[in-house]
This record gives C-alpha cells, sequence and structure tokens, in this order.
C-alpha cells in the first residue's frame, strides 16, 4: 500500500510567493544580523572630533581643563 | 502435453484444448461451449456473441508476473445485475496454476483460487462496507472491506476454461478490498445452500503483467470482437447524431438536440424518456468530448451530471464530469460552484477508520460532511443506469489538498481520492473539441473549499527554520562576546573637593598607572566632576558600551562621556542624563526615573583610548556615587529581539489568516467552528 495518497501530484504544491518572499526577507535579516554583530555596528553615532595638534603637545595634552566644553545640559 | 483436438458436437467445427486441465472449450464457431469428460465431448449450450470491446488484452497473450509466466486462454464477459458488466480472462501459468484477471473500468485484479479463510461470514451476512479481518494461510492478517455485493450471469465467453461454464449461469458475488493491498471475491450460487469460493489476488498493471504477443502468431480467434473506438449512433428519439466515446461500457446517453435519456445495449439505443429540455439548454461549463490531462493520458469528458445535496433546506448543487480512457479507465472532475477537484476512484480497502474519521495513504481524514446526494441533470453517456433524482449517501473527508469521498448505494460503496485544484491551472490542462488547451476560462469561487490547501503552507516551516539560525548565530556571538569583553572599571570620587576654576591643570604622574585623575569642576551650579581613565585598547569591529549607575536621590545626573584616542586625537563624543525620583502624594508612594544607564556606541578604529567623563548634578544636592564601567563586544539583545520580531511579523499574520481560512472552510462542515484541518 502507498503510503502516499494516489493524487495527482500526491499533494505537492507550488510555494506562494508570499512564503518564498519571506524566505528572502528571512534570510536577508539573518545576513543582517549577521553583519551587525560582526562590524559591532549600533544605531547610536557619537559625535567625532579632534582634539588640536596644539593641544595635544600641550602640558597634559588632552587632559587640560581648557580644551573641554562642559556646560549644564538639564534636568529637574 | 499436446493439444486435444474435437469436434464441436453442435456444429462440427474444429476446437482445440491447449491444456489438460481446462475443463470447457468454447467454439469458435457456433460459440458452444464443448465440455470434455470421461465419456466424451459434449456441448453444455451457447454462448451469446462477444461485445465489442475496448479492452487492451486479447486471447493468448503471453505475459509474466514475476518469474512466471502465463497465457491468457480464455475470457468471460460477465453482466451485472444492475447493468453494466466486466470482462475476465483466464490465465494459465507455466507452473501449472490458474488466475483470474478480471478487468472492469480500466483496472485488472488478478486472482486466484484459494481455500475459504476461517472468519469469512456467510454470504447472506455480508454488506456493503463490512469490515473483515481475516487470516489468510502464509500471509500477514488483513481487514477486508466488502465493497459491492452483487448477482451476475455468462454473457459470452471465447477459449478455454477451468470449470463448467454453463451458458446464462447465474451467480451471485462480493468483492472485497484488503487494507494490504489485496483483493477478494467471494463467489456463490443464486440459492442460499450453494458453496462458496474464495478468490484471493490483488490489482495489477498491464506493465506489471508485461505481456507479449503469442509466440505462435497471435489470436487466431475466428468471432474476436473487434476493438472498438468512438462511434455514431441516431438517437432514436430525434434522429440527431450522438458519438458514443466509449460504445462498449455505455449504458446510459442522453441526446443533445431532444434531450432524451436512451438506454444503451451493446451499443444499440432504446428511448426511455425525455428529460426536462429546460434544464438540458443549460450546457455544461467543459464541452463534451473535451480531452483533459491530468499527469496520465489525456481522458475524454464523456458526461456529465449535475447533482445537489439539501442540507438544512438549502439544496448546494455541483457538477460532476466523467472522463475516460480506454486504458486509464474512469476519472472525475467536480466543480463545486467553482472549486474544483481532480477525482480518482479508490478500492475500498485503500481506505480504513481513522479516529478523525478515515485513513488513506498514511494520512488521517476528517469527518467534513454526510448528505444525500440527488441527480439533477444528465448529459453525455455513463457506464451505469443513471437516473434523474437517483440517490446516494456521501460522506466527505478532508486532509488539505485532498479529499476523501464515500458513496454508499444499492448493494455497494465507492471511494474516491480527490485533490483540489485551482481553476487556472485546470484550465490549462483542458483542450476543448476543435480548441487550444487553456481556452475555457474556468469559474474560481472566492469561498473555501473544503480540502482547499492554505496558500501559504510551510510558512510555518521556514519560519522556524529561519529563527533555529538565527539562535545559532546568537549562540555564537553570546559565547563569543562573553569572551571578548573588556571591563574598566572606572570609579571616579565625585564627592571629592572641586578644584578652583580655571585652575591649572597637572598632567597625570603616570597615565598608566593613574586610573583615575580628578581635574577640576568649572562651576559651583551645577557641580561638576570631570575624570580621565588610563589609556586602554579598544579592538576593531566591535561595539562599546559604557555602564553608569549612580546613587541618585531625588536628583539628577548629566553624564558627558569622550573617547579620545590618543593615536589619532579623534574624539567621539556621548552623554546621558540619568534622573531618580521619589516620594508620597495623597498617600500613595511613588518613583520614577532610573540611576543605571547603558550607553551603546557603535566599533570605533582599533587603538589606544582614554575616557574623559564628565559628571554634573544640581549644587544643592549631595555629590551621588558615580561608578562607570566600559566594556567592549558587549553581546546586543536588543538586536536579537529585533531581528525575532522582524522574523516573526509576517509568520503570526499569515498564523491569523490561517485561522480565519480555517474557520471559513469548517463553517460549512458539519462541524462548524472547528478548526482541526492541516494541510502542513
Amino acid at each position: 500500500m502507498s503510503e502516499r495518497p494516489a493524487g495527482r501530484r500526491g499533494g505537492r504544491r507550488p510555494t506562494s510567493r508570499l512564503v518564498k518572499g519571506y524566505g528572502v526577507f528571512g534570510a536577508a535579516v539573518i545576513g543582517l544580523y549577521l553583519l551587525v554583530e560582526l562590524t559591532g555596528w549600533e544605531p547610536a553615532r557619537a559625535a567625532r572630533g579632534v582634539v588640536p595638534a596644539s593641544v595635544r603637545q600641550s602640558p597634559g595634552g588632552y587632559r587640560s581643563f581648557h580644551f573641554w566644553h562642559g556646560g549644564f545640559h538639564g534636568g529637574k | 502435453m499436446s493439444p486435444v483436438t474435437a469436434a464441436c458436437p453442435n456444429c462440427g467445427g474444429a476446437v482445440e484444448y491447449r491444456y489438460d486441465d481446462s475443463f470447457v472449450r468454447v467454439c469458435s464457431y457456433c460459440n458452444a461451449v464443448v465440455g470434455r469428460s470421461d465419456r466424451g465431448f459434449q456441448s453444455l449450450g451457447r454462448m451469446g456473441d462477444l461485445a465489442a470491446s475496448a479492452s487492451p488484452l486479447a486471447l493468448f497473450l503471453r505475459g509474466r508476473l514475476g518469474e512466471v509466466g502465463f497465457e491468457l486462454i480464455g475470457r468471460a464477459q460477465i453482466a451485472h445485475s444492475r447493468g453494466g458488466g466486466w470482462e475476465e480472462w483466464y490465465a494459465r501459468f507455466d507452473n501449472g496454476t490458474w488466475g483470474w484477471l478480471s478487468e472492469a473500468q480500466g483496472r485488472f485484479q488478478l486472482t486466484f483460487a484459494a481455500g475459504q479463510p476461517p472468519g469469512l461470514p456467510p454470504f447472506p451476512s455480508l454488506w456493503p462496507g463490512q469490515a473483515i479481518p481475516l487470516e489468510l494461510a502464509g500471509r500477514a492478517p488483513e481487514t477486508f472491506t466488502v465493497s459491492e455485493i452483487g448477482e451476475a450471469t455468462y454473457h459470452a465467453a471465447a477459449g478455454e476454461l477451468p470449470y463448467p461454464l454453463v451458458p446464462g449461469m447465474r451467480f451471485r458475488y462480493a468483492d472485497l478490498s484488503g487494507d494490504r493491498g489485496s483483493s477478494a471475491t467471494v463467489d456463490a450460487g443464486v440459492d442460499a445452500s450453494d458453496q462458496l469460493a474464495f478468490y484471493l489476488g490483488r490489482e495489477v498493471t498491464l506493465a506489471e503483467l508485461a505481456f507479449a504477443p503469442a509466440a505462435d502468431g497471435g489470436p487466431a480467434e475466428h468471432g474476436a470482437p473487434a476493438r472498438v473506438s468512438a462511434v455514431n449512433v441516431a438517437c432514436v428519439k430525434c434522429g440527431g447524431s450522438l458519438e458514443l466515446r466509449a460504445p462498449d461500457r455505455a449504458l446510459r446517453v442522453t441526446c443533445a438536440y431532444c434531450g432524451a435519456l436512451l438506454d444503451v445495449d451493446q451499443g444499440h439505443l432504446s428511448y426511455l424518456r425525455t428529460l426536462d429540455p429546460g434544464s438540458q439548454m443549460v450546457k455544461p461549463e467543459i464541452p463534451l468530448g473535451s480531452t483533459v490531462e491530468l499527469g496520465g493520458p489525456a481522458l475524454t469528458v464523456i458526461g456529465c451530471l449535475r447533482r445537489s445535496v439539501r442540507v438544512e433546506g438549502v439544496d448546494y448543487g455541483f457538477t460532476e464530469y466523467l472522463l475516460y480512457h480506454p486504458e486509464a479507465g474512469y476519472r472525475w472532475l467536480v466543480d463545486s460552484e467553482g472549486q474544483w477537484n481532480a477525482v480518482t476512484p479508490l478500492a475500498a480497502g485503500e481506505v480504513s477508520p481513522d479516529p478523525r474519521g478515515a485513513r488513506h495513504g498514511g494520512r488521517s481524514f476528517r469527518h467534513f460532511q454526510s448528505a444525500r446526494a440527488r441527480v439533477d441533470r444528465i448529459f453525455g453517456e455513463f457506464y451505469w443506469r443513471v437516473e434523474l433524482g437517483e440517490q446516494v449517501a456521501m460522506a466527505d473527508y478532508v486532509s488539505p489538498p485532498f479529499m476523501l469521498s464515500s458513496e454508499e448505494g444499492e448493494g455497494e460503496i465507492n471511494w474516491s481520492l480527490g485533490e483540489w485544484m485551482e481553476a487556472r491551472e485546470l484550465s490549462r490542462c483542458i483542450r476543448p473539441p476543435g480548441g487550444e488547451p487553456g481556452s475555457i476560462a474556468l469559474a474560481q469561487s472566492g469561498s473555501v473549499a473544503p480540502n482547499q490547501p492554505f496558500r501559504h503552507r510551510g510558512m510555518t516551516a521556514l519560519a522556524v527554520a529561519l529563527v533555529a539560525v538565527l539562535l545559532v548565530a546568537a549562540a555564537v556571538f553570546h559565547g563569543r562576546a562573553a569572551e571578548r569583553s573588556v571591563d574598566l572599571v572606572f570609579d571616579p570620587p565625585l564627592d571629592a573637593p572641586a578644584a578652583p576654576v580655571d585652575a591649572p591643570v597637572p598632567p597625570p604622574s603616570d597615565p598608566l598607572a593613574d586610573s583615575i585623575a580628578t581635574l577640576t569642576a568649572r562651576e559651583t551650579t551645577p557641580a561638576s566632576r570631570v575624570h580621565f581613565s588610563q589609556p586602554f585598547r579598544l579592538e576593531a569591529h566591535e561595539n562599546v558600551a559604557l555602564h553608569v549607575n549612580t546613587s541618585l536621590d531625588n536628583s539628577w545626573l548629566y553624564v558627558a562621556a569622550d573617547l579620545v584616542n590618543e593615536d589619532t586625537g579623534e574624539t567621539d563624543s556621548f552623554d546621558s542624563d540619568l534622573e531618580s525620583y521619589h516620594g508620597v502624594e495623597g498617600g500613595e508612594s511613588w518613583s520614577e526615573g532610573d540611576s543605571d544607564k547603558t550607553i551603546f556606541l557603535g566599533a570605533l578604529p582599533a587603538g589606544r583610548y582614554a575616557l574623559r567623563l564628565e559628571a554634573q548634578w544640581p549644587s544643592d544636592r549631595p555629590a551621588p556615587t558615580l561608578h562607570a564601567s566600559l566594556r567592549q563586544g558587549e553581546f546586543r539583545w536588543l538586536h536579537l529581539v529585533v531581528a525575532l520580531v522582524a522574523l516573526a511579523l509576517i509568520p503570526l499574520l499569515v498564523g491569523l489568516s490561517r485561522i480565519l481560512f480555517e474557520k471559513r472552510r469548517w463553517a460549512e462542515s458539519d462541524h462548524a467552528w472547528s478548526t482541526g484541518g492541516s494541510d502542513e
């Protein structure tokens, strides 16, 4: 006795476009996840600046008080 | 062994017995059944002429079953008491055994005489659908299902037969079908006292029997029936030309011109009645004579029935197209208001009971609906004596895309397996007479068919596979992060005395050893402290996380941080606010804010870095403690959660759609609101 119904195609039907599309999407999600984890990418970016050479070469270097801006930023 | 030749007692023609153990020989000239015994040869009577047949078999064909050869040396045409009939071929095997090869509706059963098995009920107690477990000698126990019980008559015969065939002899039979692929027939005389004969075998294919033309030049049989193909006959009511596409098997045909229902007997027509002309004007959606290719030989549409079932006073109609091919036999196309099924007949033994309803081919089918079906309209030709108003008890069981259906009528139960088809797909399989495949646009209903598969099947399995891959990758990253994280504890004493504003900045005596440098507080309101860490190394391609923990008590803390690349002078600046408040209002205690925070930064170029940390807090509040630590390559749960949500969103929506789909499916069943169907 056959273990598969003797239908026209044994029940096999083509995969829908949505499922195929989801497969591609899922692979892309995993690929993106791998990329993010391998590169250490983060959505938050820091503000990039440069310590001038004059500051770096001065006594105390970048640890000099005068180079850094400060200020009150808020709070209750 | 040499052939024995004798003169026919009836006509004097030569009759030849090829085998010693054949009992009778049918005279090729006069159809007399010539029996031989110790007293010589005698006529047992005359048979009718063999009816024209589309059978692919012929007398004296040689075949082979496994290692044993055989020859078809006898043939009988047997008429069913309810109309129609079948053919039996007698196969003489080279090892001396006899086999019965029965042919009906394009299917072949090869059986051998067997002893009556213990447990076989008396013939009168058999009924269609009855399951009978039998212990058969030398075989595993097998449960047989009675598929048909009837009475038949030998109509015509040819060649040699291994038993004393008497022309016109009537007998009763019961066809059984086993759940392990066997088939059996119980024969009995018309009298209750007649002895039972039991034949056991199985369904075979022509390819399996490996037929080859007879070595002696093929059938030299006089009176052998002609092979038939479609024939044109005239309607006996109006004279219109009718095409019989299976004339050897047709028992009913309708006239497309006058609507007459005609009885067919060996190609001869007789008028029965005129069907309702109005209903006959509605022509089938698929024209008769169209060919349909469903993966095998091209089948011809030879008939069409319009049937209906009544459920709670409402009639639900469906249309059945009868397809035929001489070798493939009969198939059906069923149109249930725009939902299509390709249907193949099944042996009753191929279906077994199941807690859900029925079982076939390793699948469990769930009961969907039971009703009585009635024939409302008839078009074309049919292999049984179909009548308007004819009723059968139907039951449907579903396992998408399949549907098992049973039809129980007088003395028989028939099972069939339907497979749901999309109308557009089916259209491409149909070639109308004189047309091209796909030229008939079949309607597709927007409803959900009982066995319609969910369109997006496979989504769940795919989602599970993708999530599994993602979790494995995440586990690898998690383990890797645990190994590579660096922890730079940074615990500046914020309550240290503030240095005067614009005070000169002493350089660190030893940057490597001096992990914390208190520089200055530039203002007294708010209070502020700045600290520098000792240099440390950051690797490329790994994120940077600053964890800040404070002891705030109804206060706030502002933290500004700068990562200074000592090699290039580049700085990456970021900041964050922390606040924590609590109190009691109206007898209710409350709290808000958080005194812990983690700030993540993307990977920075590899190099030697120092961390500058500036903290500000209200000058009227005591200095909070601040514990900051910098880690690199921290595992990001957020990224994993985002990826999981992205992967799960579509399957969740599809799953919701699936629930609604199943509700619509089962709403039309005897089990409304159930969602037990599954096609995955």
